[in-house]
């Protein structure tokens, strides 16, 4: 019966679910709101949905809590930034270069720290995070932008700029679909039951010979992957980058938060979770602002707890427990 | 020339050590008996520091008399922090305490930011403004008090953990959980006291420290990582360790940021820290299975 359930869940069955009509039926929104600051949201809701989905891969599915994702998005947006301004690269080339080097930084944290259990990953990862950006601070890399850099605008499509909104929400909506594939794909292969395996109990898949730094070096490298191509993109849509705001774990709270509260190691939390967050993230920066600018974050930290503790399965959890309620009393 | 120049830093280091010292250990307490690690530490000492200056804003109290204040008030906060939060994540994932004090430091440092807007703000303290020269070798008072308060502090703390009950109840439960339950110790209402003693240990660090570091409300976070590296590198769950561990960070920080840069002190945390975790996991001091 269990064994069923697993193939079940790991079947591409599965995939004809819900949540395919929930994306579609997100993908089909930026026609329908056509006031340039809603495509904005929505943007914003596409590209955290995104990173949230990045980020879920190593800490849901990984079950390694990951803090060294503000690195790596810092990295993809300078990489992208840097090489657009200054060598006239298209951000095309530039976002997976970006990527590549995240996966490059990404491995040298983990053979270093992949021996270690959660409580060391998690302090080597934010320390890590820490220092990368301290030796930004103190390097300058050495090239003709300054650290803050406002990226030109010329408009086209190689150059990853437009006037108009809609190309930016489809673009962001392309990467949301693609890290949601791979993510099934992870989940649905003989890759995800090694990952589960190890989430469960790593001495016991080491002993059943998972080769487990190499699967917990791979997911990471996907993860880092991801984010520093999603930070390679905010960099280009937002138009201007400073180490303040790319490599701040600020932003990095945002994504763990949308992806915990939406609930961890599911498909559709992390989505569900950018699409219920980000307006309320947009709402309290932009309409509170000013004096009260902390207060988002102050709020994030608290709802951080309350869903801990309360709610540990995010919301995926509560509409599981629902519908297996509901199914309960329609056929039983 | 180059050995004066040494032998100061050295001196620096060891009084600024001890200071870090005691704040580790705040953590490493935490960590050794309720085996939470608290990502907020640094916050607290935020706090701890805020409320000092408040403090001798408002009663023009003298920081190290505020002392008397801050600690206990923060003991309880301690316990506060356990009933509400901790408490009911003991039993699960460790991902979820992680995201809990995560979270926890989050709500602490913006709503510090909330509050008192991100100023600088110090205070001092008369007798902590004056520099002693003693032969060739320059001391100021505020790190001399600072280190010789912890100092004592310190010493109390292995008093009360080597010679009264619940020290002795709190090594137990540090060495062998479910040893000491049998044995009839209460081990939830020492986790309360762990706790507390932990953050009491913040808030005297706090007192200390704000007559030479002015406060901000995100200063905690490096002070957070400070503790962790210091923590891992004398042995998790190892008080003695802390004791080396912070003399250690503060004698390299003080080198790199004389030698080097002071903006690179944050990597050498890091590298240390990779370096204390790839050769010896359990630290300097640490063994397996002994810990405070």
């Amino acid at each position: 019966m269990l064994e069923k359930n697993y193939v079940l869940q790991g079947s591409w069955k599965g995939i004809a679910s819900p949540f395919v009509l929930f994306l579609v039926l997100l993908g089909l929104t930026p026609l329908v709101f056509n006031h340039p600051f809603y495509r904005h949201v929505l943007t914003l809701i596409f590209l955290f949905a995104f990173l949230s989905v990045a980020w879920n891969l190593i800490s849901g599915y990984g079950g390694l809590f990951s803090l060294a994702h503000a690195a790596f998005f810092g990295v993809g947006a300078y990489t992208t930034a840097i090489l657009y301004v200054d060598y006239k690269v298209s951000p095309w080339v530039g976002l997976p270069l970006g990527g590549i080097l995240g996966v490059v930084v990404a491995s040298i944290i983990g053979f270093a720290t992949f021996r270690l259990r959660q409580f060391f990953f998690v302090l080597s990862t934010l320390a890590c995070y820490e220092a990368i950006r301290a030796l930004f601070g103190y390097w300058r890399l050495g090239v003709k932008t300054g650290l803050g850099t406002t990226i030109p605008r010329s408009v086209g499509f190689m150059n990853l700029t437009f006037n108009k909104e809609l190309p930016y929400n489809y673009i962001a909506f392309a990467l949301l679909v693609i890290v949601v594939l791979v993510a099934r794909l992870v989940t649905a292969s003989k890759f995800g039951y090694y990952l589960r395996a190890i989430k469960d109990d790593e001495d016991a898949a080491l002993s059943m010979g998972v080769r487990v730094p190499r699967v917990k070096l791979m997911i990471f490298g996907m993860s880092a992957f991801f984010t520093a191509v999603g930070g390679g993109f905010y960099a280009m849509y937002i138009g201007y980058i400073e180490p303040n705001t790319v490599f701040s774990v600020d932003l990095m709270l945002q994504y763990i938060l949308y992806a915990i509260v939406g609930g961890m190691a599911t498909l559709g939390g992390p989505v569900l979770g950018s699409l219920v967050l980000v307006p309320l993230t947009i709402f309290l920066q932009g309409f509170v602002g000013g004096k009260l600018a902390s207060l988002g974050f102050f709020i994030y930290g608290i709802v951080l707890i309350v869903t801990i503790i309360l709610a540990p399965g995010g919301m995926m959890g509560g509409i599981r427990s629902v519908s297996k309620k509901l199914l309960r009393g329609m056929f039983f | 020339m180059m050995v004066e120049v040494i032998l100061q830093l050295t001196v620096s280091a060891v009084l600024t050590g001890i200071i870090y010292a005691l704040m580790a250990m705040g953590l490493n307490l935490i960590f050794g008996v309720v085996r939470v690690i608290n990502f907020a530490h640094g916050e607290f000492l935020m706090l701890a520091m805020y409320l000092t200056y408040w403090v001798s804003r408002w009663f023009g109290l003298d920081p190290y008399l505020s002392i008397l204040i801050t600690v206990p008030l923060f003991f309880f906060i301690g316990m506060a922090v356990h009933q509400g939060i901790l408490r009911h994540l003991l039993d699960g994932p460790e991902e979820s305490q992680v995201i809990a004090t995560f979270g926890l430091a989050f709500a602490l440092r913006y709503g510090a930011a909330l509050i008192w807007s991100t100023d600088h703000r110090s205070t001092t303290s008369k007798i902590a403004d004056q520099i002693l020269n003693i032969g060739f070798i320059t001391v100021d008072s505020a790190h001399l008090i600072g280190a010789i308060l912890s100092g004592l502090l310190i010493a109390g703390l292995f008093i009360f953990l080597y010679s009264t009950y619940l020290g002795r109840a709190i090594r137990a439960i540090a060495d062998q959980r479910t040893a000491a339950f049998t044995a009839g110790i209460n081990v939830g209402r020492v986790y309360y006291i762990a706790i507390g003693l932990g953050l009491a240990c913040v808030a005297f660090c706090g007192a200390v420290i704000i007559p030479f570091e002015s406060v901000f409300p995100t200063i905690g976070a490096n002070f957070t990582l400070l503790c962790f590296v210091i923590v891992v590198l004398g042995g998790m769950g190892n008080l003695w360790g802390c004791l080396l561990g912070g003399v250690i960070i503060a004698f390299i920080e003080m080198m790199v940021a004389f030698f080097l840069a002071p903006v690179l002190t944050t990597f050498a945390y890091f590298v240390i820290f990779l370096f204390i975790v790839s050769l010896r996991p359990a630290g300097l001091l640490g063994t397996k299975g002994r810990r405070i």
